[in-house]
C-alpha cells in the first residue's frame, strides 16, 4: 500500500501500525472462528448443506421458507471452508480488506497518505462493520461490491481503460446475488453506468449486455426462479416480504430514519445486563419523540415495534451499533444539510451516506438488527468526516485530526474487546472450546447437540429427527455428520408418523410449536438466549417408544 | 484481465474475482448435488 506514497508523518505513522495491527487481529480471528451468527446457523450456511444433500431446486431437506428464497451467490462462497471447517470468515474479512484498499487509495490520491491511514483506522474503528467483516452474513459484500464500482469508475475515468467498465459490470452482478437488497443497490448502480456511457453508444451496448450476462452469472437467478416457483414470487412469499419492507410508506421511511441515526449516536457501551441506564435512556427518548411525531410502531416489522426499541451500542455482531466514530459520522452526515458545500468531496460524500440511510428506512422495515444493512453508509459518513478533516488546513484542524485519531484507535481497540465472542478470550476459545463457543449466541442447540451424542453413544441405532420451525438453529446438528439428523416440518414428521416409519428408540428433537403428544418425552434442556424477551427458551427430546404407527387421531 | 488481477493496484478485482469463481463452481457443485 505504500509503494509511491510520500513520506507519513507522525499521525501517519501511528495510524498505520494500528491499522496493519487491527486488520491482523482480524484476520486471525476470521481464520480461527467458527460460524457464530445464528442467521448462518439458521440459513445463509445451514442451507448449503442441505443443498449438498438435495440440490436446490426441489429440494425436500429444504424446512424454511428462508432455504429457498434468499439469494445465495455469496453464501455459497463459504462452501470450502463448511468441508475445511476454518476459515469461515474469511470471505467477509477479505471484502472488509478491499474496501479498506479502495478506502486508501482513493483517499491518498485526493488528500495524501496520512489523511488514507487515518480513514482506515476510523473504518476499523466502526464496530458493526468489523463485526459484519469477520463474521458470516451477506451484508459486507454489498458494501464490497458498492467500493469495487466507485474504485473502477474513478479509474476507468482516469485510465480510460474498457476492463474497469467490466468490474462496474461485474461488481454489479455479484452485488445483486448476494442479498435482496443487493438488486435494489445493482439496479441503481446499473442506470448510474449506463447513464455515463449515454454517448458512447458501442460502449454502452456492450456493458448493457455484460450486465444481462454477470447477472445471469453472478446474480443468483436460480433461488429467485425456485422462489417464484414455490411461492409464486420470486423474492418470496409476498406477506413475508410485507414483514421485511417498510410497509408505511415515506411515514415509515421517516419514521425509521430517525430510529436508523437515532441508533448511531453513542452514548457508551452495552452490556448483557440490565442496568444500562444512558442507553435506555437514549432509547426512550427516541420512542418519546416517535410517538409525539404519531410515528409510533409506523414502518417497523410487526414482531420489533417500538415497545422493545433499544439502540444496543456494542457487543453483538448482530445488533451493534456503530461507537463514537459512528456518532461523528452521523453527525457529519447531519452536518451536510446545515452547510451546503456541494463542491467540497466531503459534504458529496456526506451527502451521499445520508441519501443511503434514507434508502434503507424507506424501502426496509425496522428490526433490532438494521445496522449491518447501515454499514456502507456509515463507513460513507466516516469517510466524508476524515475528507472534511483534510479540506482544508490550519493549526486547530491539525489538533482536530489528532483528537479524531485518538477516539479512533480506542474504538477500533474497543471494539473486539467489547463483544462478547471478539476479543482474546474468545479467539483461544474459537480453538480450545470450539463447539461451546459456536454456539455461545444461543447456548440451546449446543446443550441439545451435546445430549444427542450422548444418547447416540447409548444406542447407535437411533435415528435422529429434527422437528423445526422456520427459524431453527439447523446447523451446528447438521454439521456433526454423526447424528445423521433428519430436519422435517411438523407436517412432513406427522406424516412419516403416521406412515410407521418411527422405530422403537429414535429420537425426536422439538423446536416447532408443535405438540408432539403422540410420543414419549424424555428430557427437557433450557439454556439462556440473549434474544429471548425471558433469556430462555426450551427445547424437547423425545424418544419414541413404541415402533408401531400411533393412531391417525394422536397425530393430529 | 487476469494478468491485471495479479498487480498490487487491482487488489480489489483480485478479491472480487476470487469470490465470484467460488461462489460459480460451489453454486454448480451444489445445484447438481
Amino acid at each position: 500500500m505504500t509503494a509511491d506514497a510520500p513520506p507519513l508523518s507522525a499521525i501517519g505513522r501511528v495510524a498505520r501500525f494500528f491499522a496493519w495491527g487491527a486488520l491482523a487481529y482480524w484476520g486471525i480471528y476470521a481464520l480461527v472462528a467458527p460460524v457464530t451468527t445464528i442467521d448462518s446457523q439458521m440459513y445463509n450456511l445451514a442451507r448449503l448443506e442441505l443443498a449438498a444433500r438435495g440440490g436446490l431446486f426441489d429440494n425436500g431437506y429444504f424446512t424454511s421458507v428462508f432455504h429457498v428464497i434468499f439469494p445465495w451467490s455469496y453464501d455459497a462462497v463459504h462452501l470450502p471452508f463448511l468441508r475445511l471447517g476454518w476459515g469461515y470468515a474469511l470471505p467477509s474479512f477479505f471484502c472488509l480488506v478491499g474496501t479498506c484498499f479502495v478506502v486508501f487509495k482513493m483517499v491518498r490520491a485526493r488528500f495524501g497518505a496520512n489523511a488514507a491511514w487515518v480513514a482506515i483506522v476510523s473504518l476499523l474503528a466502526l464496530p458493526c462493520l468489523v463485526y459484519q467483516g469477520s463474521s458470516t452474513k451477506n451484508d459486507i459484500p454489498i458494501l464490497f461490491c458498492g467500493a469495487v464500482w466507485v474504485y473502477a469508475r474513478w479509474r476507468w475515468r482516469r485510465e480510460a481503460k474498457g476492463v474497469h467498465l467490466a468490474w462496474m459490470v461485474l461488481a454489479i452482478g455479484f452485488m445483486a446475488g448476494a442479498k435482496t437488497t443487493g438488486l435494489l443497490y445493482g439496479f441503481i448502480l446499473a442506470l448510474w453506468t449506463l447513464w455515463e456511457l449515454r454517448s458512447q453508444r458501442k460502449p454502452a451496448l456492450l456493458v448493457g449486455s455484460g450486465l444481462l450476462g454477470a447477472v445471469f452469472l453472478f446474480g443468483s437467478v436460480e433461488t429467485y426462479v425456485e422462489s417464484a416457483r414455490i411461492y409464486g414470487h420470486p423474492l418470496g412469499p409476498p406477506a413475508l416480504l410485507r414483514r421485511l419492507g417498510n410497509p408505511d410508506g415515506v411515514r415509515g421511511g421517516l419514521a425509521n430514519l430517525i430510529r436508523n441515526l437515532g441508533g448511531g449516536l453513542y452514548v457508551g457501551p452495552t452490556s448483557f445486563g440490565d442496568d444500562q441506564v444512558t442507553v435506555t435512556a437514549l432509547s426512550d427518548a427516541g420512542r418519546k419523540l416517535l410517538g409525539w411525531l404519531r410515528l409510533t410502531d409506523v414502518g417497523a416489522d410487526p414482531r420489533f415495534g417500538d415497545r422493545t426499541l433499544f439502540f444496543r451500542q456494542s457487543g453483538l455482531e448482530e445488533l451493534s451499533g456503530f461507537g463514537p466514530i459512528g456518532m461523528l459520522a452521523v453527525t457529519t452526515m447531519l452536518g451536510a444539510c446545515f452547510r451546503w458545500r456541494p463542491r467540497e468531496r466531503w459534504w458529496q460524500l456526506a451527502a451521499a451516506a445520508l441519501l443511503g440511510v434514507c434508502l434503507v428506512s424507506l424501502t426496509v422495515a425496522f428490526t433490532h438488527w438494521t445496522n449491518r444493512y447501515l454499514i456502507g453508509w456509515y463507513a460513507l459518513g466516516t469517510v466524508a468526516l476524515v475528507c472534511a478533516l483534510w479540506e482544508r488546513e490550519a493549526p486547530w484542524i491539525r489538533t482536530m485530526r489528532w483528537g479524531f485519531l485518538v477516539v479512533a484507535l480506542g474504538s477500533a481497540i474497543a471494539a473486539p474487546l467489547l463483544s462478547f465472542n471478539r476479543g482474546p478470550a474468545a479467539m483461544l476459545a474459537a480453538v480450545a472450546d470450539r463447539d461451546r463457543f459456536e454456539t455461545g449466541t444461543f447456548p440451546l442447540v449446543g446443550k441439545v447437540r451435546e445430549r444427542l451424542r450422548s444418547l447416540r453413544a447409548q444406542s447407535p441405532d437411533a435415528r435422529v429427527y429434527f422437528v423445526v420451525s422456520d427459524e431453527s438453529v439447523v446447523l451446528p446438528i447438521l454439521e456433526d455428520q454423526k447424528l445423521e439428523a433428519l430436519l422435517l416440518t411438523p407436517t412432513q414428521f406427522r406424516r412419516i408418523a403416521a406412515q410407521g416409519y418411527l422405530a422403537s428408540g429414535d429420537l425426536v428433537i422439538q423446536e416447532s410449536e408443535e405438540d408432539l403428544p403422540f410420543l414419549a418425552r424424555i428430557e427437557e434442556i433450557t439454556a439462556p438466549n440473549i434474544f429471548s424477551d425471558h433469556r430462555t427458551l426450551t427445547r424437547w427430546i423425545y424418544r419414541v417408544v413404541e415402533s408401531p404407527a400411533p393412531k391417525a387421531g394422536n397425530l393430529r | 484481465m487476469l494478468r491485471a488481477a495479479g498487480k498490487a493496484e487491482n487488489l480489489p478485482y483480485t478479491i472480487l474475482g476470487g469470490l465470484m469463481l467460488l461462489s460459480l463452481v460451489a453454486r454448480l457443485v451444489l445445484i447438481l448435488s
